[in-house]
C-alpha cells in the first residue's frame, strides 16, 4: 500500500496485546512493551514504520481505544477518515478517489457517514490467538458466551 | 496500569469497558476536526510527535497489536 500510495505516511501504532496469553502476555512494562512490538515486526512482517505508545496508551486512549481502528488524516492533521476495523481494501478505494480529486477542478469534498460490513474467518482468528496462548483462546470462548449473553438479554428486553 | 493494560480479555469484557469503548468511538473525533497529537516512539530510532508526521504529508495511522 505504502508503494502503491507513496505520497501518504504509513503507520502502524502498537498499542496494548488486545488478546493477551501465556506467549505473549500483558505489558508491565515499557521494555517489554518495545520486546513485543519488535516480535510484531519481525514475525508478523509488517514493513511500515512501527510507532509505539507509551506503557499508559496515552494516544491509544486519545484516538479511542479499539483493537484495531484506523484512520486518515490530511496534511495539517485533519482527520478525513476513520474505521473501527482497519481495511486495506476500504482505505485503497478511499485512497484512490482522493488521489484523483487532487487535480480539484470538478471535484468538492463531502462529509458522509457510513456502517461497513467486513468478513470473519473464525478458525483463522483462533489459530492467531492460540499464538498468544491458550488462555487467550479460552478467554475469546468466555467473551463470546457474554456477547451471546447480552444480546439475548436485549432481544428479550425488547419483545 | 492493570485496566489499560487488561491480563485477561473476558474480564475486560465482562466489565463493560469495551462495549463503552466501541459506543464512544462513534461519539468523538469525526472528520474534519482536528487529530490528537502525541508522542510516540519509533522501533529503532527517536521518538516521534504526531504532528511532525502530518505536517509534511498526510499520513494513515492504524492502530494494532499482535492479534
Amino acid at each position: 500500500m505504502a508503494e502503491r500510495f507513496p505520497r501518504w505516511g504509513w503507520y502502524f501504532v502498537y498499542t496494548r496485546e488486545a488478546h493477551p496469553g501465556e506467549h505473549l502476555p500483558a505489558h508491565r512494562t515499557f521494555d517489554a512493551k518495545l520486546a513485543a512490538a519488535r516480535r510484531l515486526r519481525d514475525e508478523a512482517g509488517i514493513h511500515r514504520p512501527i510507532l509505539v505508545d507509551d506503557l499508559e496508551g496515552t494516544v491509544h486512549q486519545a484516538y479511542g481505544l479499539l483493537p484495531n481502528m484506523s484512520f486518515v488524516l490530511a496534511r495539517g492533521g485533519q482527520i478525513i477518515y476513520k474505521a473501527m476495523w482497519t481495511s486495506a481494501v476500504r482505505i485503497a478505494e478511499y485512497l484512490e478517489r482522493m488521489e484523483r480529486s487532487r487535480g480539484g477542478v470538478g471535484y468538492s469534498p463531502f462529509y458522509t457517514e457510513q456502517v461497513e460490513v467486513r468478513g470473519a474467518d473464525p478458525e483463522a482468528f483462533r489459530r492467531r490467538l492460540a499464538v498468544n496462548g491458550p488462555s487467550a483462546v479460552t478467554e475469546w470462548d468466555r467473551a463470546s458466551e457474554i456477547w451471546a449473553a447480552r444480546a439475548r438479554a436485549a432481544r428479550a428486553v425488547r419483545v | 496500569m492493570a485496566g489499560y493494560n487488561y491480563e485477561h480479555f473476558d474480564g475486560y469484557i465482562e466489565g463493560g469497558a469495551e462495549a463503552e469503548e466501541f459506543g464512544g468511538f462513534t461519539k468523538r473525533l469525526h472528520a474534519r476536526e482536528r487529530a490528537p497529537d502525541g508522542d510516540l516512539l519509533t522501533l529503532d530510532g527517536p521518538g516521534v510527535r504526531l504532528s511532525e508526521l502530518w505536517e509534511t504529508h498526510g499520513v494513515i495511522l492504524e492502530f494494532g497489536s499482535f492479534t
